[in-house]
């Protein structure tokens, strides 16, 4: 009996060994996060500082927003699941293989990935894209400028009527072709984006964030309470078929998440701590980045250094900032190195639209801090209006930014009046034209992929302007701009293309639409219990969700 | 020789000499003048001592505390401390914030702001509740119903969400009826806001006071040399009210800048830049843990304030009618039946 009794411990322990090895060898191979050591399984308790602008994919312009829904909507085509410049990689997504571009460039011919299915256990269709297509225009969201060139795109803008007849999609194949008016370099990359993930047909026309459509990634959202929290469980369909049609593609380990808005970063930061939560989307506040940075780096806490500018725009149609003496007369009194206090060294001093790292960048300094140019400029222009409304939304230190900015244009001879709105729907605000005293504010503007086309069309183009959801604040519409943003926009990225956008980037900072300030480091800060080494932190989506595994 | 000083003097005369027997109130008076003479200064400090405003902002200077070189602002953004009279008064208190603004220059400024909302906001909501408390009081029947009821809706309303919500909304859009148009930024927005939400707290106790007053002899007096209602209410009436108008005055102010603290310290009340007691806790609270002054200041600040007027107010009621207590027991008791009644007539 006694060794009957040992045999069954040796066996017991050794089922228990197998059964921990196996959960361990969890997670897709494609990741390129590292870590792996972990268990799958559990929910991942996260925070954000503030609610994502949309929780609809067609509508979502915001780092919030796509993070929180990057492994929820898969497009037809999307971004590695990479850190750094190998997440920038665009690879198939609900499409079988990248498009075949032919027709000089004119015509993408993708095939969806058979057997696909929503959460609610609906098939995914070819058809579908063409009806996310139309759905995000109706929205009018503020990703659809990159898709009118889209034969017909256009005129469906504007009627918000029938079918766009620039794509052709064959459920019975999976054929979807889109063709455009003319070639567009970026194409590829846009169509890797979830304003354009399909959705299932039924899918109402209208902001979805409170009740969001089913998923076609391996996450589901659950439940939403818009400005609160929101949760994630797997997709069904996922193991049953998604998964298997798309095996490159993360399943995640974690089982389920549940994110809750903390407006305090301070008590984010506890909360990790102290383990009550065990991720926050956003960086630690300015007052305790430093801490954090020395007694977390490397084991709960990692710098991610982005392809982002932070600006302070300039309404370009409306008085006082109309005049372009006005707006190089802020471009020369903003004191770069003062924001770079103000965001406790997040941020790396920089007066261009092109941020260091996108392709294109050539660095110059046209409006090197003067004062005194400044009041010159301010003399030579002698604004007759002079009152004038500052937007920044109320997350630090962006509200600081707005108060310094406001500051500046007082040192102007301003009458300023400072608007903080909550950083929720700060975008929203801002991006509607109707919202009065549009005339200056802070913003920031994160690469959607990684091509310079993306710092300039969506924000300074003027076919960009829309009345609401527009991202061109400074309403800049300059045809010296526009033409050869879109002559620049038809081929794919070459050297020579870059060095028109150089040219383009130094051109427009002569006009000054903006005053821009900086380029952005960002974190991943989790508690003790995350594998830090695992958590993937992509260019375009920020964190996956799949990434996150428990150690 | 000596004769009975209450039959010398009259009745203010008597409420200062038993106002100046109570020793803390005297000295809490003291407080709230300091107080005041502290906010006042605010300019000359600024001009003369700090050389600043209190909205400028030196982020990226240095200053010399003893000799020696330091930043405003550190580069990984942490604000100077406390500097005394180390660099001549400037950043006596230190730096407020990563945007290097004088902490001194702020809380006196910004005292100037909390003490301007608590006593507008105050004189508004008392004006307010007496013309109220005197129509109800005086007219009864459907006037009385019609604001007494519209009182008790206010009073039963959670009022700071109320005032929380509106606050923000009207700090975004502000105000605009046609024949008024306050802009989002205006201190008048969170002046407006709590003289609404605070007058049933005067009002009704004014209109129980009334109420009682009516039926005097005095009163009946005048109706019958046929004084019009609008001159028994504000000539006989109204100079009865005057103990009860000044200790809730006194009392409202202390609670109005409270209420201005916390609407600001939520984003609802005054906006930046502009500085006031609870702008700049919210402030301070992101740095409490490497400059915990910065909140504790303008906390201990309103808390001084608060403090003395309360017992200011206090003194004030037992100085200027020792009786005061009971009848204004017997006021709200007779204002409940009223209440009761319907608020019809009693």
């Amino acid at each position: 009996m006694k060794k009957l009794g040992a045999l069954i411990a040796v066996l017991v322990l050794a089922a228990v060994a197998a059964v921990g090895l196996a959960s361990c060898g969890g997670g897709s191979d494609s990741t390129s996060g590292g870590g792996g050591g972990g268990q799958k399984g559990g929910t991942l308790v996260g925070t954000y500082a503030s609610f994502p602008d949309y929780l609809d994919p067609a509508l979502s312009y915001t780092a919030e927003g796509w993070t929180a829904m990057a492994d929820v909507y898969i497009p037809l085509l999307t971004y590695k699941h990479a850190n750094g410049v190998e997440g920038s990689e665009v690879v198939p997504g609900l499409a079988k293989e990248m498009p075949k571009i032919s027709n000089g460039g004119k015509t993408y011919t993708l095939f969806l990935r058979p057997g696909l299915k929503y959460s609610d256990g609906t098939p995914i269709k070819a058809s579908d894209f063409p009806f996310a297509v139309e759905r995000m225009i109706k929205l009018n969201s503020g990703g659809s400028p990159f898709y009118l060139t889209i034969e017909g795109a256009e005129k469906f803008a504007e009627t918000k009527k029938g079918p766009i007849p620039g794509i052709k999609a064959n459920d019975k194949t999976g054929e979807i072709v889109i063709n455009l008016e003319g070639p567009r370099g970026t194409f590829t990359n846009e169509l890797g984006l979830m304003f354009v993930a399909p959705l299932p047909q039924d899918t109402p026309i209208e902001d979805l964030s409170a009740d969001p459509p089913p998923a076609s990634g391996p996450y589901m959202i659950t439940k939403s309470q818009p400005g609160k929290e929101w949760e994630y469980e797997r997709n069904p369909y996922w193991a049953k078929a998604n998964g298997k049609a798309m095996p490159e593609y993360p399943e995640g380990n974690v089982d389920s998440a549940k994110m809750t808005v903390i407006r305090n970063p301070e008590t984010q930061v506890d909360d990790i701590e102290q383990g009550t939560y065990q991720w926050m989307q956003n960086p630690p506040p300015a007052s305790r980045y430093q801490e954090v940075k020395e007694k977390y780096e490397g084991t709960q806490f990692r710098t991610e250094p982005t392809i982002s500018t932070y600006y302070f725009w300039m309404n370009t149609q409306e008085p006082p900032f109309d005049d372009v003496k006005v707006r190089q007369a802020v471009n020369y009194a903003i004191d770069a190195k003062a924001l770079e206090r103000i965001y406790a060294g997040q941020i790396a001093a920089t007066q261009q639209i092109l941020p260091p790292g996108m392709p294109g960048y050539e660095k110059f300094e046209l409006y090197p801090h003067s004062l005194d140019k400044a009041e010159e400029l301010m003399k030579e222009a002698n604004p007759s209006d002079k009152d004038i409304t500052v937007w920044t939304d109320t997350e630090s230190p962006n509200n600081e930014a707005g108060e310094y900015f406001n500051e500046v244009l007082k040192e102007l001879g301003f009458n300023t009046t400072l608007k903080l709105i909550n950083a929720d729907n700060y975008f929203t605000v801002i991006g509607n034209l109707s919202t009065p005293d549009l005339d200056a504010g802070w913003s920031d503007w994160f690469q959607d992929y990684p091509h310079p086309n993306d710092f300039f069309q969506p924000l300074l183009a003027g076919e960009s302007i829309q009345s609401t959801n527009n991202n061109n604040f400074a309403q800049y519409d300059n045809p010296a701009l526009n033409k050869p943003l879109v002559e620049l926009a038809e081929e794919q990225l070459s050297s020579e293309q870059e060095e028109g956008y150089a040219k383009l980037d130094k051109e427009t900072m002569e006009e000054a639409p903006w005053a821009p300030y900086g380029t952005r480091t960002l974190s991943t800060f989790v508690s003790d219990e995350v594998d830090l080494e695992s958590v993937i932190f992509n260019p375009t989506f920020g964190h996956y969700l799949t990434s996150f595994e428990f150690k | 020789m000596s004769t009975e000083p209450s039959a010398e003097r009259g009745p203010w005369s008597l409420a200062l000499r038993r106002f100046l027997r109570n020793r803390l109130a005297v000295a809490s008076l003291g407080v709230f003048l300091a107080i005041i003479v502290f906010v006042l200064a605010a300019p000359l400090w600024a001009d003369h001592v700090a050389h600043t405003g209190p909205n400028k902002e030196h982020t990226v200077e240095q200053i010399t505390v003893d000799g020696e070189q330091k930043d405003v602002v550190t580069p990984e953004g942490k604000p100077i401390g406390p500097q005394w009279f180390g660099a001549g008064g400037k950043f006596f208190l230190g730096a407020d914030s990563r945007l290097g603004r004088d902490e001194m220059v702020r809380l006196m400024y910004g005292g100037r702001t909390s003490l301007l909302v608590g006593i507008t906001a105050a004189l508004l909501a008392t004006i307010l509740a007496i013309v109220l408390g005197l129509l109800a009081g005086y007219f009864r029947g459907w006037v009385d119903s019609l604001i007494a009821r519209s009182l008790d809706v206010i009073w039963s309303l959670p009022v700071f969400l109320i005032g929380l919500a509106v606050g923000i909304a009207l700090a975004v859009g502000g105000l605009d009826l046609g024949f008024i148009e306050v802009s989002g930024g205006s201190l008048w927005i969170p002046i407006m806001i709590i003289s609404i939400f605070t007058v049933p707290y005067i009002a009704r106790p004014i209109r129980g006071e009334v109420l009682s007053f009516s039926e005097k002899e005095f009163v009946e007096a005048a109706i019958a040399q046929g004084a019009s209602p609008g001159r028994v209410m504000f000539t006989e009436i109204l100079p009865n009210l005057a103990s009860t108008v000044i200790v809730f005055f006194t009392l409202m102010i202390a609670n109005s800048m409270l209420f201005e603290a916390g609407l600001s310290f939520l984003g609802a009340g005054v906006q930046p830049p502009n500085s006031s007691w609870g702008t700049m806790i919210t402030v301070g609270v992101e740095l409490l843990r490497i400059q915990p002054l910065l909140a504790i200041l303008p906390g201990t600040m309103i808390m001084l304030t608060v403090l003395s007027l309360n017992i200011v107010g206090d003194a004030l009621r037992d100085a200027l009618d020792p009786r005061g207590k009971a009848r204004m027991d017997a006021a709200l008791q007779f204002e409940a039946q009223a209440g009761a009644g319907g608020g019809a007539t009693i």
